[in-house]
């Protein structure tokens, strides 16, 4: 119940990857690339985990990308 | 610009094949030397992050290199052999900078951005391609190269701040990488840039991507206070330094005649382990 109310609240925040585990969308991108080459590692701060995000998402953050590589399709 | 799309390259007209054939190698050549050099620095770097970070974009680039080398061969004709072992180097349509060894930390970070950055930008004009080949696997390949762009914006943005020698360095490097990647761009209008854009390969015309790769590094290099040889004018980077293109041609993308190091073809084509191949 909780958790699903998490996922809706963050829901439309387009630039966030939210934690899986307590789906805070309060993370930062640690690396671009992590234990194998499909995954950017995060590290959420409200459960204080890290996390490992597939690259290839259709929510993937545009942020800090030049304005050709950030227009969403 | 044409609505036809092109299963393949025998439904292209004869121009716009030779364009697409030429754009798609010298594509291929950049993205193999540059797999090569990210490749050599997987050791070496100034943290361990960046070292995983630089053979995770060898791999990108060596994938990227297989879907190009394939769509030469299965659309082009062109003999798997023809497009490494058995090409004369002055035949290498990649950009210049990568032709030698990357001697400091600052080159590497120079090519990331700035060669890599130019080809990016060349890919997503290719995107939503008429020539359906390409498109099919150009999108994957920006979606990559979004990590490419973050990981040479990152450490631009590093030296540019660390101190005063770090700055010193990455300008003259930058300065280093910029002036080849913009020879390999070649002129703003050209020939085989109109055909491609005619017949909608390309989804802008050449001037509109050149411009855009250099607005990118120009306002970027710019509020890093790094000096890099271009300046704005009426709101667009140009460069600052001359580039003479009266014998630039789009087959080698070079202004002047020069050539990779035949070590770094040596290791490319497996030479020393030529005994190995089982093709031959």
């Amino acid at each position: 119940m909780q958790k699903e109310k998490s996922k809706q609240q963050f829901a439309d925040i387009a630039d966030a990857v939210c934690c899986p585990f307590c789906h805070s969308a309060d993370t930062r991108r640690e690396a671009n690339f992590g234990t194998t080459l499909g995954y950017a590692q995060f590290y959420c701060f409200s459960c204080r985990t890290p996390f490992e995000w597939i690259k290839w998402d259709e929510h993937a953050p545009a942020a800090d990308l030049p304005a050709f590589l950030s227009t969403r399709k | 610009m044409t609505t036809q799309s092109f299963a393949s390259a025998k439904n292209l007209p004869a121009d716009c094949r030779d364009a697409v054939h030429a754009l798609l190698l010298a594509t291929a050549d950049t993205k193999m030397f540059l797999g090569f050099h990210y490749g050599e620095w997987t050791f070496g770097t100034p943290a361990l992050e960046a070292g995983i970070a630089a053979c995770c974009m060898s791999q990108d680039e060596f994938g990227h290199l297989r879907l190009l080398q394939a769509c030469l061969t299965t659309q082009f004709g062109d003999a798997p052999s023809a497009l490494l072992e058995k090409r004369a180097l002055h035949e290498f349509a990649n950009i210049a900078c990568l032709d030698r060894p990357l001697v400091k930390w600052a080159d590497f970070v120079a090519i990331n951005l700035f060669a890599d950055g130019a080809l990016t930008v060349i890919l997503t004009g290719l995107q939503k391609s008429a020539f359906v080949p390409v498109a099919n696997f150009v999108d994957k390949m920006v979606e990559e190269e979004k990590h490419h762009v973050r990981n040479a914006q990152g450490w631009f943005r590093t030296l540019a701040t660390y101190n005063s020698q770090t700055r010193a360095v990455l300008e003259e490097a930058s300065r280093w990488a910029l002036s080849p990647t913009l020879e390999w761009l070649g002129p703003a209008n050209h020939a085989m840039a109109q055909t491609l854009e005619q017949h909608g390969v390309i989804n802008a015309s050449w001037e509109t991507l050149r411009g855009r790769f250099l607005d990118w590094v120009g306002a970027f290099a710019h509020d890093q206070k790094i000096s890099i040889g271009l300046e704005q004018q009426n709101g667009r980077w140009t460069p600052t330094f001359p580039l003479d293109f009266s014998q630039w041609t789009p087959q080698v993308r070079r202004c002047t005649p020069s050539q990779p190091d035949e070590k770094i073809l040596y290791h490319l084509r497996g030479s020393k382990n030529a005994v190995f191949k089982l093709s031959e």
